[in-house]
């Protein structure tokens, strides 16, 4: 009597490189015989228990894995069953995303979707790990919250008087108050640059800036200190600038004599911010200093 | 005799390190010396007169982020829906309805104990009947104020409220000690917050801030002046009903809220012994957990045991910072101000980075004014600054940490705090 052939055989992707091949047996087996030809011919595997109805198989991926099965009683065999096929493919998926909401709920990127992911295979084509699908994807969204992780900020102060505020480069004021703000130089008789001028007496001609143009219409002014900036001797003031972020200079003049210089720049706004890139001074010697009784 | 700024400095190039005083309200960029930066009017309003003292977000894990304020005596979520302002999340008492109100006297139904719940009422905590109230609209006009608790079903009001029934809300309004401010710690997607006068204290975003130290036993976690999260716990220091200045205490492993090594045993407490320097501080640094102290430096590690979770293997006494709010973490790691300068913590040295104006900071602010400075680092600018109140007004020492420069700001109002907001 011959021996009836397994029947219903399949082969599915159950792993990165693994096929599980499964079938029902036709009758009672002494052993199951698994064949497989991966463009290389036929080679068996080696026989397994007769009342076992899948084998996993490690394979290679991107290459088509065709298995057939039969089943052994005694010393005959039965015929074998029909070739089943599988492939892992590690290749970019090909097919359609769509993506869907319900109760206006975006689906996006960063969002929780507690949903079903539906994957749909076409010709045959079993869907599993790390296998070509050329279908749809279903991505739909439950009504749970949108989730994005926003990591936007702004720093504020808070004050004694329960007011807090945005501190940012945006605002030229203190809450539309006046910010003022000076630079003021050490004490200098230029001696660093000028060894000769030690112990005596200049004039200052002029001062020249170098500035930024920021903003437009901004008020700068430069100030001279001969007693260590107890007082300020004289003060120029000019309003300067278009707003075009060019670098611009402009000169102060001044007739300031002394031997030990102090400069003090300001600029006091709400509305306007300045930048200043440096400053030359221009001075004659006004002959040696003597200190009378 | 200063001859000239420097040698080696051009005199008349405008290096903000050679400035003389009182350069201010400049800032040092690209060889350049810049206006600094303003503020806008006002954001928001906690009430007139109230120091803000903590500004931070609070984000949960689904996304949600609130912007969160502290006050003295209150903790407020900023609120931007519509019209809406802000909102008290300060402990609050819920249970039960009001009976009616007669004059300034409040009476419950059987439902209340005002005498013997919890939060433990006290007089100056807030009353309001929710008809009479907009919650993201504060501060309501409505809140009265409690007097005295007279029983468990009656309260007496500083002043009339209008007959009203149903449902209210009691505020248990914190405090906090003289000259000390609020700590805070977002863990386990909760915002623990506590100062030397109350219970630890959390919120979860939503409803009202509870006591954070829920241990079955007895609570752990009170008045506890400092914390920080470290190794997925809740760290406190200078704690207790009696606040021990040199105490430390671990929450359970991932368990922020038991702090009772009866209920988890892998929650724990050290005391250092040297109680002649206080703790003034927690950082991390590194993988390092540094406990500061007035008068010196403790680093913990981690053992990776569970049960016995720290080793405080180095101390580092000598350089210990005198100013608990100035300790500002940056970068991995962490400024402050001690004795006698400022100081980057790299590793486990203390670096001073204050020559260029640590003789006039001290001059000017003082040795107890000096105590009191406070700091907020600004990643935006890549600085640090320290506000003090000085003899000469309110000023921000701010460093540069990429220029290493040094500059001074005198804002308009009297800054309390500085801190990042959700926009």
């Amino acid at each position: 009597m011959a021996v009836l052939p397994p029947t219903s055989p399949d082969a599915s992707v159950s792993g990165t490189s693994e096929i599980t091949v499964s079938w029902t047996n036709g009758e009672t087996y002494d052993t199951v015989h698994v064949e497989y030809n991966a463009g290389g011919g036929w080679h068996e595997l080696s026989p397994i228990d007769g009342a076992e109805t899948s084998l996993e198989v490690s394979v290679t991926d991107d290459t088509e894995w065709t298995f057939r099965v039969r089943g052994r009683f005694v010393l005959a065999y039965s015929a074998y069953s029909s070739e089943v096929s599988a492939t892992i493919h590690t290749s970019t998926v090909t097919g359609t995303i769509n993506m869907s909401s319900s109760a206006g709920h975006a689906v996006a990127y960063a969002t929780t979707s507690s949903g079903t992911i539906n994957l749909t295979s076409s010709a045959g084509h079993s869907v599993g790990l790390h296998q070509t699908v050329t279908g749809t994807i279903n991505l739909t969204a439950s009504t749970g919250s949108a989730k994005t992780l926003k990591t936007n900020y702004a720093y504020y102060f808070g004050t004694t008087n329960g007011t807090t505020h945005i501190y940012s480069d945006t605002y030229k004021g203190d809450a539309g108050v006046v910010i003022p703000c000076q630079y003021i130089t050490k004490d200098t008789d230029f001696t660093d640059q000028d060894q000769q001028s030690n112990d005596k007496w200049k004039t200052i001609y002029a001062v020249k800036v170098f500035y930024e143009d920021m903003s437009a219409d901004t008020r700068m002014a430069v100030s001279i200190s001969t007693d260590g900036g107890a007082t300020w001797a004289a003060s120029q003031a000019q309003t300067l600038g278009t707003g075009s972020e060019k670098r611009k200079d402009t000169t102060f003049f001044f007739i300031v004599s002394g031997q030990f210089f102090r400069f003090k720049i300001f600029n006091g706004s709400a509305s306007n911010t300045f930048k200043w890139l440096g400053m030359e001074v221009e001075y004659g010697e006004s002959g040696e200093h003597w200190v009378t009784a | 005799m200063q001859k000239g700024i420097a040698m080696h400095h051009p005199s008349m190039h405008m290096d903000a390190g050679f400035a003389n005083w009182p350069t201010k309200n400049v800032i040092v960029d690209e060889y350049s010396i810049k206006k600094r930066p303003g503020y806008h009017t006002t954001d928001r309003n906690l009430g007139s007169g109230i120091n803000v003292q903590k500004i931070e977000i609070f984000p949960l894990k689904d996304g949600t982020r609130y912007t969160m304020y502290l006050t003295p005596t209150d903790l407020c979520q900023k609120e931007t829906a519509g019209s809406n302002t802000w909102s008290y999340k300060t402990a609050t008492y819920t249970t039960g309805l009001i009976s009616g109100v007669s004059g300034t006297t409040v009476t419950g139904d059987g439902d209340v104990n005002w005498a013997t719940g919890t939060p433990d009422l006290s007089a100056g905590d807030k009353f309001v009947v929710n008809s009479d109230h907009s919650a993201s609209i504060e501060e309501d006009a409505s809140w009265g104020t409690i007097d005295s608790i007279t029983d468990d079903t009656h309260l007496e009001l500083t002043a009339s409220y209008a007959n009203a029934t149903g449902a209210y809300k009691i505020r248990k309004v914190y405090s906090t000690p003289t000259d000390e401010r609020w700590a805070h710690a977002i863990v386990d997607n909760q915002f623990f917050f506590g100062n030397g006068n109350i219970n630890l204290q959390a919120y979860s975003g939503t409803g009202y801030a509870t006591d954070g130290d829920t241990s079955g036993t007895s609570m752990v976690a009170v008045k506890a002046r400092y914390m920080i999260p470290y190794a997925d716990r809740l760290i406190i220091a200078d704690y207790g009903t009696t606040r021990d200045p040199v105490g430390l205490a671990w929450s359970g492993n991932g368990d922020p809220n038991t702090f009772n090594p009866t209920d988890d045993t892998s929650a724990g407490a050290v005391a250092f012994l040297d109680s002649s320097s206080p703790i003034t501080g927690l950082g991390v640094v590194g993988t390092q957990l540094v406990v500061y102290k007035r008068d010196g430096l403790i680093f913990g590690g981690r053992t990776g045991t569970s049960t016995d979770p720290f080793n405080f293997t180095k101390e580092r006494p000598g350089i210990g910072c005198i100013a608990p709010y100035s300790i500002v973490p940056f970068l991995g790691n962490n400024a402050f101000i001690g004795r006698e300068d400022f100081y980057v913590l790299e590793s486990n040295i203390p670096v001073p980075i204050g020559e260029p104006i640590r003789y006039d900071f001290f001059r000017m602010v003082g040795k107890t004014q000096a105590e009191k400075v406070w700091g907020y680092h600004n990643a935006d600018d890549s600085t640090i600054s320290w506000f003090a109140a000085t003899d000469e007004g309110n000023f921000a020492f701010i460093w540069n940490f990429i220029t290493r420069e040094w500059t001074v700001a005198q804002y308009n109002s009297e800054i309390y705090c500085a801190g990042r907001g959700a926009i």
